[in-house]
């Protein structure tokens, strides 16, 4: 095991949220690996993302366009800009692995999100594989399973 | 200007503009309801979603709760209503049932919908109750076309073939890709709603003049993509929607009766590896040779409208189908198919970009549909009372077979659509039975 325990571990995630919050997206992206994925899947067992559709399955790529998207002074859907809390919760460290020096951790996430007049919480479980390095963490994957990921959605134009 | 009343659909709708009732009249769209979408062929659901006899999906249609079930080798489409008290017999999405039990008093009903039994029936045998009256109601029109349910929910209105007219070659253009002429629903279904009228979507999927505006953040974003050999890029993911204002002036927009149409010559196309490309066109032309496949991939239509309910993309193999809840309310559903026979990197390209384009967190759909909502709050302005679609007007070419040809940014398919809708909306429905 890695000089990281769970205290810091929870630290990276509390952390991640705040970014999203203060909408740091640069700085929140550079916390993935190049390697990453940012899925959130349609279904709740869902395994295969290139066999199934997702809400979002995001490499790299897509989730810095993401992000270049959201800061762009054209973009309508978030014209007026939405306020974020996001809540994380019940934090816990499901396993290590040694070959890959990765944390899959699980966690609860809850996010409130205000604009124009109306307010929206999502709900859902969330897993993070972390990769060690340099002293440092990476997310190699995150999942984030909204419990009504297969309901008829209004825009989710906001990272989770 | 006197204002048209609700029922005067000639005052409502002009050659060039329409009135701005027809977007915002809870009035209007009930009568839509009764007229158009009760007497339009809908798609209830495809063939691959109920593989096996028994096999179910509950669905809604026109503000009606169905049932499509596979009974041995036909598929049925029920109401989902059980004729004793008017309970729904089927709650759960989709699954496998031998028989149909409603929860309420324990009736049961065959998977065609034919009545078994009830505890209560010997009461029920001596009244004027007939043993048709028992059995759980079929919609009115159905038909399986190429795996694709249609149905109508009335009587009423013209048949399949006429109804869908020339359009009927964008189902076919989609089941042709597969080089086994089948196709397989991915599983998933992207589920959106936004705050707007329906006829709305059906005015932006055909504009090919919105996207330098509306898209021009995702576009700019998108073409920040890294490049990277044989996977389709950020960039390419974005293309579907990336064209230059020159480029978008050069499509080439077809219409027809009952409100179809479709966009082409827009460039566009599935980025795959050579190898996978490769072996695709192999297997096509095995089955159809070589001209019909180069007809069949050749077909560059970015957009196919079935109206009033159908927009495919059959080059991304993908089907939006919108059902209107409210006035103000559309709710849509996106379906990706699997082609048969095609390599698997043809899904996961047209997975990737249906998660890219049309998820409810995607970054291209979120522009239009912000924009179709704010479009509907905007025409609750009293000041203004009139929709423009002149553009292109006069340059439209009609032919011996009543289809309409116009070019570029020309606001024709708006024009055919209002054209189907004032003739369906003066039609008043025959007597219900």
């Amino acid at each position: 095991m890695p000089a990281i325990d769970k205290q810091a571990i929870e630290s990276f995630l509390y952390t991640e949220a705040r970014l999203l919050d203060r909408k740091q997206f640069d700085d929140w992206v550079a916390l993935f690996a190049e390697d990453a994925y940012y899925w959130i899947p349609l279904r709740p067992e869902q395994s295969q993302p290139d066999k199934e559709l997702s809400i979002i399955y995001d490499d790299i790529d897509m989730l810095r366009v993401r992000v270049h998207w959201l800061k762009h002074p054209k973009n309508h859907a978030q014209a007026i800009p939405s306020r974020t809390v996001h809540y994380v919760s019940n934090v816990l460290v499901e396993d290590f692995d040694d070959e890959k020096q990765e944390f899959r951790v699980s966690s609860a996430l809850q996010v409130a999100e205000y604009r124009k007049e109306r307010q929206t919480v999502y709900a859902g479980s969330c897993e993070h594989v972390l990769r060690v390095g340099n002293n440092e963490l990476k997310i190699a994957t995150k999942r984030v399973d909204l419990i009504n990921s297969q309901a008829t959605l209004d825009s989710i134009s906001v990272p989770l | 200007m006197k204002q048209p009343g609700t029922g005067d659909f000639d005052a409502l709708v002009r050659g060039d503009r329409v009135h701005r009732k027809v977007y915002i009249d809870p009035a209007v769209f009930d009568l839509e309801m009764d007229r158009i979408f009760h007497r339009s062929w809908l798609f209830a659901g495809h063939e691959s979603q109920v593989p096996e006899p028994g096999n179910f999906i509950t669905t809604q249609l026109g503000g009606q709760s169905l049932i499509v079930v596979r009974h041995e080798d036909d598929i049925k489409v029920l109401f989902n209503r059980c004729p004793h008290r008017g309970a729904k017999i089927c709650e759960t999405e989709s699954g496998n049932a031998r028989l149909f039990r409603c929860p309420y008093h324990g009736w049961v009903f065959d998977t065609d919908g034919r009545f078994i039994s009830s505890s209560l029936h010997d009461d029920y045998d001596n009244s004027a109750i007939g043993p048709s009256d028992l059995s759980v109601r079929s919609v009115p029109g159905i038909v399986n076309y190429r795996g694709f349910i249609f149905v109508n929910l009335s009587n009423d209105g013209p048949g399949f073939e006429q109804a869908i007219g020339p359009v009927k070659s964008a189902v076919d253009n989609l089941v042709e890709r597969s080089p086994e002429g089948a196709l397989e629903l991915v599983p998933g279904i992207h589920k959106h709603v936004f705050p707007g009228n329906w006829k709305l979507l059906l005015e932006n999927i055909m504009d090919a003049a919105h996207p330098p505006f509306i898209h021009a953040s995702s576009n700019e974003a998108g073409a920040r993509g890294r490049l990277e050999e044989f996977r389709m890029r950020a960039e390419d993911v974005m293309s579907g929607n990336k064209h230059a204002a020159g480029q978008l002036g050069q499509s080439r927009l077809r219409a027809f009766q009952h409100g179809h149409s479709y966009l082409a010559a827009i460039p566009i196309r599935v980025k795959v590896s050579p190898a996978a490309e490769k072996q695709y066109k192999a297997a096509m032309i095995k089955r159809y040779g070589i001209n019909k496949t180069e007809a069949i991939l050749g077909e560059s239509r970015h957009f196919n409208i079935i109206y009033p309910q159908i927009m495919l993309q059959s080059v991304f193999q993908t089907m939006k189908v919108l059902r209107p809840v409210a006035v103000d309310r559309t709710e849509v559903s996106v379906y990706v198919f699997r082609l048969k026979g095609a390599p698997p990197e043809y899904d996961r390209v047209s997975i990737q970009f249906a998660n890219a384009t049309n998820s409810a967190a995607s970054i291209i759909l979120q522009d239009d549909l912000a924009t179709l909502g704010n479009t509907q709050a905007g025409l609750m302005n009293a000041a203004g009372d009139w929709v423009l679609f002149a553009n292109g007007l006069t340059k439209d070419i009609i032919d011996e077979r009543h289809a309409w040809t116009g070019e570029g940014f020309s606001e024709l398919p708006m024009r055919a659509q209002f054209s189907a809708w004032r003739e369906r909306m003066s039609t008043k429905p025959a007597c219900a039975d």
